[in-house]
């Protein structure tokens, strides 16, 4: 099928589009397919294992003779080993297997780095054992502050060259390193025009600095796996993992296997949140010690992190220190946008702020995005839920309220003035009236002029997103002579219920209820698959799911056609599966037992994005993934606490597969960005050059009563790019949550918190209350 | 005000129940006001540091277990009786994935020692069904996608499980607040909460707010 | 963890002597929620844990009950918070201490946590609670707060060491004018709840002055005149599960229209529950008004020294001494 014309758009801007469907593709869903059971809520079909325990997460793996693993890591920020003897752990009770991941004489560069493990009968005795082995350190100079780090002078974090860890949750288009001078190391600029220029002829100019903390992931299940050899050559790991075949991949690499003998089980997973990818955790190597472990020992052997190890070594969202300079002509209008950045993802790479100020408010000619990685001794940063965009937001929609307020222009229309995409002119505007956008700003200023001890105010903010789902990805749709239907691929769930969106594809397609749809996924032999990374699951494996059941139906139809003694296009698909034509009628039942053989089989595959509209990034052949919230705040002005109101969240959904789920996705998103505005925090002592809070209870993240209500609308945008119009949420919904936080509490108070979080401290300081600190630009926080 | 002695008679709430064999009667756990002990007469002075015998009920039935003093009743339930809904996230009392029933209250099994239990019911999440079906709260919690990971879900289930039975009749007139607070303990990091207080404020029959509701939430709205 | 005994004596003397004869190898245990933390942290390693909830008797019986007693009450220290949150026989006259209890923790920890325990919990401070750090409170030479990230240290009291004192129940006790009732053997000694707590100039790497082997057995809240009304209230960072950046406790009474018997208390600002005299007398006799709160609130906070990252918390307090103020006598709050 060439050139097919769809229906394409949203709300009441559809038209007509020719676009090229790639051969073999049906033709694609789009505004004007009527479907039944995609779109609506669908219950989770594992929702029952959930609820009743049943749920077998790696961390619930239990395997006859299983060991434990524990992993002894460097307690300083930057040390040389000076002696090292495991003897004592070899002796210790119950302890199988022993092995060092670091010999005398090896720098270690941040606190949490692997030294040795061992595996045990119990996870005390493991631990137990790791207090028998005997190790001396050199403590070298270090710097774990991204700032001081940058300094020329500073301890040089590494001294070689860096490799840089990429996973298919990384930034899109994040692309290769620049060259290092000292611990910094830039990234590519991004420009257009000559801001610098631009500047210096704007009418009025706001410059401030910005800065965003660490966060980390915090996923509940923390990393782990389990491995078993079941030959010297073959392995089954399972693994919390949200690419299973990232995993595998590594796993066969590191132990020189081939990729077909190492099966990775990820039946349930624990959330993910971008740290997940691999075998190993980003600064641990997990993986390369519970299969050594196991191999040693001749047993399987399970390595689960604590907590105190996820926050220091798996990964976090690094920070970032932002000077922005952005100006205006007389009329309001905005000529130009300079943002310089830095900040430290650890030893690692991929402190960058994301596509806000280049991609959202197109409309400003001259832009320069300047960013750059400093590494510090700290664990490394990853991809965390859209990487480097919740703080290139903050920085840029806190930016423009306030260059707003000091040109006096409006808020909200200066960004409908500025940004080109449809979808987002639209929310913004829709979004306004279904927020009560005016009548909330015109409260808050009565406030803010009466002096009130309560205040409220209401910020917004947009969100960008440009990752369209991707190819290389295998469903296997099988159609048992007894009516069963099996759909089965190797994706992993990292919480999103993409098993039930598969079922509902199927059940579409073939005209039946999901629940009836069998669906086997979380196996590294089921079949290629994405990992869990750059919202592209739903939108690279549910159009692979409608090829695969789509070819069965092609099947069944011609068994049908036989069956009724009509041609198949005479062959009519009703309700429950049914076929109808000549007169007579056959249930999906009776219709399977007709099949020839055993199972009718069909391979569907997931071909490469196609379609483009509405619209794509500015001068990059790439969609935009629109969206924008809304954000009301509550502070109380004598004790600088900050409370979240309500939040309304306008998302581009692309073709809605399940109202429940992506719903529940979006208020996820809000949730996580309302906990990083207001409570997260990773602190890193300056002089130790340990984390402080490596724990739930002083690394603080948003629990049932701090949240805010959540009115969430979602845009079904038509975009034509795979054969089910699908595209990811999980990624978009959380990237202009804390911005728009941050620029309510500016509206609230009349001053900005220009820094993460947004705690009682800052507010107070902002409103020049406290006793030696200047407003706005005060930490109330020390290192980090 | 004179200081008591030891041998001063405590007054309980309610004329004529103070005794002193009060305090080696079971302890009554939703009695506001009378701490629980430790009233097995015939536990030992001491036990461990080796792995001693621990005998408790858990979701139902009895259960023996070998445990040494340090194993915590997370480790116990989940190594050593094989029961894996609780889980262990923060390993400090701070998120509420090991809550399981204590004798109807909701107890941080990360906190307690194993050999706490002796003689104690423990309910999991794996008790919290009916006829070997799903509550008419999991039910809720499927319905409403009150998980997401899933991975909080059982504490979740545990606390909101034990609210409603503690408000009983009166679950009617529950609300969305009274279920955060119940739930503060809790954390989840998908951000299930909005569909939590849905669900169990449904099995309350009680009014859901504005926002927590999963229905009627427009789509495409133009 | 390391291994331990576990030890379950019936009398409260054999519990008593158990700990004193060793008191560095051995532990009283009662909800044991500080105490496992202390253990899987590595900051401890006891070869025993004595069961409080083990002691019978009449010792354990008050240990266990919320008894009213000469008009006051007395709690035993075996309560839980969960139980004293939700005894509706407090009524508001002591309504900070109900308050208290309930806001501390989160639901399954105030089923498990006692009233003693809570009080004799050691700080929260994180230099303190990491294993690696050889802080003032551990023995060490220096108190890391002074220099390090101090945003949650003290303000008032401070010296040598500026830890804030953790106990939540203390604060409302406090300004209840509670005494404790301790035992040691067959002995008991009553005291004021002021007595029971010592600023670091006594001994750093303490926060109480019990003896070893000492136990609480009761809290004491003496008769409540008639009009007293009381209220706690505590600014966190968040509002699920977190520990105060400030907390303020108020008892008082109005007598025509004018405040009298007012005591107010401060935690999470000292190392020690924190009497603020100084708004006190401020207050006492004087009419109640938003413009007496403030300068009370302003008096409290007065002799306040912040630390680098800790200035925050004058005005934090401040203000919510000022509102709690407003509560506790119904002068309506400004808008």
């Amino acid at each position: 099928m060439p050139r097919t014309k769809l229906t394409l758009g949203f709300a009441d801007q559809l038209t007509e589009v020719d676009i090229d469907v790639p051969a073999g593709e049906p033709r694609p869903w789009d505004a004007d397919s009527r479907l039944a059971v995609v779109g609506t809520e669908v219950a989770r079909i594992d929702g029952e294992q959930k609820v009743t325990g049943r749920a077998t997460y790696t961390f619930d793996v239990a395997l006859p003779g299983m060991l434990y693993a524990a992993v002894l890591r460097c307690p300083l920020a930057c040390a040389r080993i000076t002696k090292l003897s495991v003897d004592g752990a070899e002796k210790a009770p119950g302890v199988r297997a022993v092995m060092t991941l670091a010999e005398v004489g090896d720098r270690l560069l941040f606190a949490g780095q692997d030294i040795a493990a061992v595996a045990a009968l119990r996870p005390e005795l493991a631990r137990d054992a790791l207090a028998a082995i005997a190790i001396e350190y050199e403590a070298l100079p270090f710097v774990v502050d991204a700032r001081m780090a940058a300094e020329p002078g500073a301890p040089a974090v590494h001294d070689g060259a860096v490799k840089q860890r990429k996973t298919e949750g990384d930034e899109p288009g994040a692309s290769g390193s620049a060259k290092a001078q000292g611990n910094v190391r830039a990234l590519p600029d991004s420009r257009r025009g000559d801001a610098a220029l631009a500047l210096t002829k704007a009418a009025v100019v706001h410059e401030a600095s910005y800065s965003t903390q660490v966060q980390t992931h915090s996923a509940l299940e923390t990393h782990g796996i389990v491995v078993r050899w079941d030959a010297e050559d073959k392995l089954t790991a399972w693994c919390s993992t949200q690419g299973i075949f990232s995993v595998r991949d590594e796993l066969a690499e590191v132990f020189e296997l081939s990729p077909a003998n190492v099966e990775v089980i990820t039946e349930y997973l624990g959330g993910g949140f971008g740290a997940k990818f691999g075998a190993s955790a980003p600064g641990t190597r997990l993986g390369f010690i519970a299969a050594t472990l196991a191999r040693t020992a001749a047993l399987p052997v399970k390595l689960m992190c604590d907590r105190h190890e996820e926050h220091v070594c798996t990964g976090n969202r690094p920070d970032s220190h932002q000077d922005v300079r952005l100006g205006a002509d007389a009329s309001g209008k905005l000529v130009a946008l300079h943002v310089r950045s830095i900040g430290t993802a650890g030893i690692g790479t991929g402190a960058g702020i994301g596509r806000n100020a280049f991609s959202v408010y197109t409309k400003i000619p001259h832009v320069l995005v300047e960013s750059a990685d400093v590494f510090t001794n700290a664990g490394p940063g990853t991809a965390m839920r859209a990487p480097g965009h919740p703080q290139g937001a903050f920085a840029l929609e806190l930016a423009i309220d306030e260059l707003a307020r000091k040109a006096k222009i409006d808020a909200l229309q200066v960004r409908i003035d500025h940004d080109e995409h449809p979808v987002r002119r639209w929310q913004f505007e829709q979004g306004a009236t279904r927020f009560g956008w005016a009548q909330a700003r015109a409260r808050s200023a009565a406030a803010r002029a009466k002096g009130t001890r309560m205040r409220t105010g209401v910020g917004v903010a947009a969100s960008i997103w440009g990752d369209f789902g991707r190819p290389g990805v295998t469903v296997t749709a099988t159609i048992g002579r007894d009516g069963s239907v099996q759909i089965r691929n190797g994706v992993q769930d990292i919480g999103t219920g993409i098993g039930t969106v598969m079922a509902q594809v199927a059940a579409e397609v073939l005209g039946l209820e999901p629940g009836s749809i069998d669906v086997e996924i979380g196996r590294a032999s089921y079949g290629p698959s994405v990992g869990s990374g750059g919202s592209t699951t739903t939108a690279s494996v549910t159009p692979a799911v409608r090829n695969a059941a789509e070819q069965c139906r092609t099947q069944l139809t011609e068994v049908a056609a036989d069956q009724l003694g009509v041609a198949t296009s005479a062959v009519f698909w009703g309700p429950g599966g049914s076929v109808s034509g000549g007169g007579k009628t056959l249930t999906f039942a009776q219709l399977c037992k007709k099949m020839p053989g055993e199972a009718i089989v069909g391979t569907g595959t997931r071909a490469k994005t196609f379609g483009a509209h509405p619209m794509a990034f500015s001068g990059q052949p790439m969609q935009q993934i629109a969206g924008v919230q809304f954000a009301q705040v509550t502070i109380d002005t004598w004790t600088g606490t900050v409370r979240v109101d309500r939040v309304l969240a306008m998302h581009d959904c692309g073709r809605v597969m399940n109202a429940l789920t992506c719903r529940s996705q979006i208020n996820g998103g809000i949730i996580l960005g309302t906990s990083y505005a207001l409570l997260e925090e990773r602190v890193l002592d300056r002089d130790f050059g340990r984390m402080l809070n490596p724990n739930l209870e002083n690394y603080k993240i948003a629990g049932a009563l701090d949240i805010p209500t959540i009115d969430v609308v979602m845009t079904d945008v038509h975009a034509g790019n795979n054969s089910t119009g699908a595209i990811g949420i999980g990624e978009p919904a959380t990237v202009p949550t804390a911005a728009a936080i941050a620029c309510a509490v500016h509206d609230a108070i009349g001053v900005p918190v220009r820094s993460l979080p947004i705690t009682p401290a800052k507010i107070l300081a902002a409103l020049g209350l406290v006793p030696g600190a200047t407003g706005g630009s005060v930490r109330a926080g020390g290192p980090t | 005000m004179t200081s008591p002695t030891l041998t001063r008679r405590g007054l309980l709430r309610g004329a004529g129940t103070a005794s002193v064999l009060a305090s080696c009667a079971k302890p009554t756990h939703d009695d506001a006001s009378t701490a629980p002990a430790i009233t097995d007469a015939t536990a030992p002075a001491e036990i461990g540091p080796e792995a001693a015998a621990l005998r408790f009920t858990l979701n139902g039935k009895a259960a023996t277990l070998q445990v040494e003093p340090r194993v915590t009743l997370l480790d116990a339930l989940r190594i050593d009786a094989g029961v894996t809904g609780p889980k262990l996230v923060c390993d400090r009392g701070a998120c509420g994935a090991c809550t399981v029933l204590v004798d109807g209250r909701p107890r941080n099994a990360c906190m307690m020692l194993a050999h706490d239990v002796a003689g104690a019911n423990v309910t999991t999440v794996e008790g919290l069904g009916q006829d070997g079906g799903m509550s008419a709260l999991q039910a809720a919690f499927v319905r409403h996608d009150a998980l997401q990971c899933g991975f909080c879900t059982s504490g979740m289930l545990t606390s909101c499980a034990a609210l409603l039975q503690r408000v009983g009749a009166a679950a009617p007139q529950l609300t969305a607040a009274r279920v955060n607070e119940a739930i503060a303990g809790n954390l989840c990091r998908c951000g299930t909460y909005p569909h939590v207080v849905a669900a169990v404020l449904e099995v309350a029959g009680a009014k859901a707010p504005a926002g927590a509701s999963s229905a009627g939430n427009p789509r495409g709205v133009g | 963890m390391n291994r331990f005994t576990l030890v379950r004596l019936p009398t409260m003397k054999a519990a008593s002597d158990r700990v004193a004869t060793a008191p560095q190898t051995r532990r009283f245990r009662a909800g044991g929620i500080d105490l496992i933390d202390h253990l899987k942290e590595g900051l401890d390693g006891p070869d025993e844990l004595v069961e409080l909830r083990a002691i019978g008797g009449a010792a354990g019986e008050t240990m266990r009950e919320a008894a009213e007693k000469d008009g006051g009450w007395s709690l035993g220290a075996l309560l839980t918070l969960a139980q004293i949150a939700e005894h509706d026989d407090l009524g508001a006259a002591f309504g900070a201490v109900r308050e208290a209890a309930g806001s501390a923790a989160t639901p399954g920890i105030r089923n498990a946590a006692t009233l003693g325990g809570n009080l004799l919990q050691r700080p929260r401070c994180w230099y303190y609670r990491h294993v690696d750090l050889e802080c003032l409170k551990k023995g060490g030479s220096q108190c890391f707060a002074l220099t390090g990230d101090n945003r949650y240290n003290a303000i008032l009291g401070g010296g040598p060491s500026f830890i804030v004192h953790p106990s939540t129940l203390a604060v409302a006790l406090l300004a209840h004018d509670a005494s404790v009732v301790v035992a040691k053997g067959d002995t008991l000694r009553t005291m004021g709840i002021a007595e029971l707590f010592a600023l670091p100039t006594v001994d750093a790497t303490r926060e109480h002055t019990l003896a070893p082997g000492e136990v609480i057995v009761a809290i004491l809240l003496p008769e409540s005149a008639a009009s007293q009304r009381s209220h706690y209230a505590a600014v966190k960072e968040k509002a699920s599960h977190d520990w105060p950046l400030g907390e303020v406790a108020v008892r008082v009474r109005n007598v025509g229209g004018k405040l009298t018997d007012v005591r107010i208390a401060l935690g999470h600002v000292a190392p020690i529950p924190w009497r603020a005299r100084e708004a006190e007398a401020v207050l006492e006799g004087a009419a109640p008004s938003t413009e007496l709160f403030a300068r009370a609130a302003t008096a409290a906070l007065a002799k306040a020294k912040p630390l680098e990252h800790n200035g925050y918390k004058i005005p934090l307090v401040t203000g919510l001494l000022r509102e709690a103020l407003h509560r506790a006598t119904d002068v309506a709050l400004p808008e």
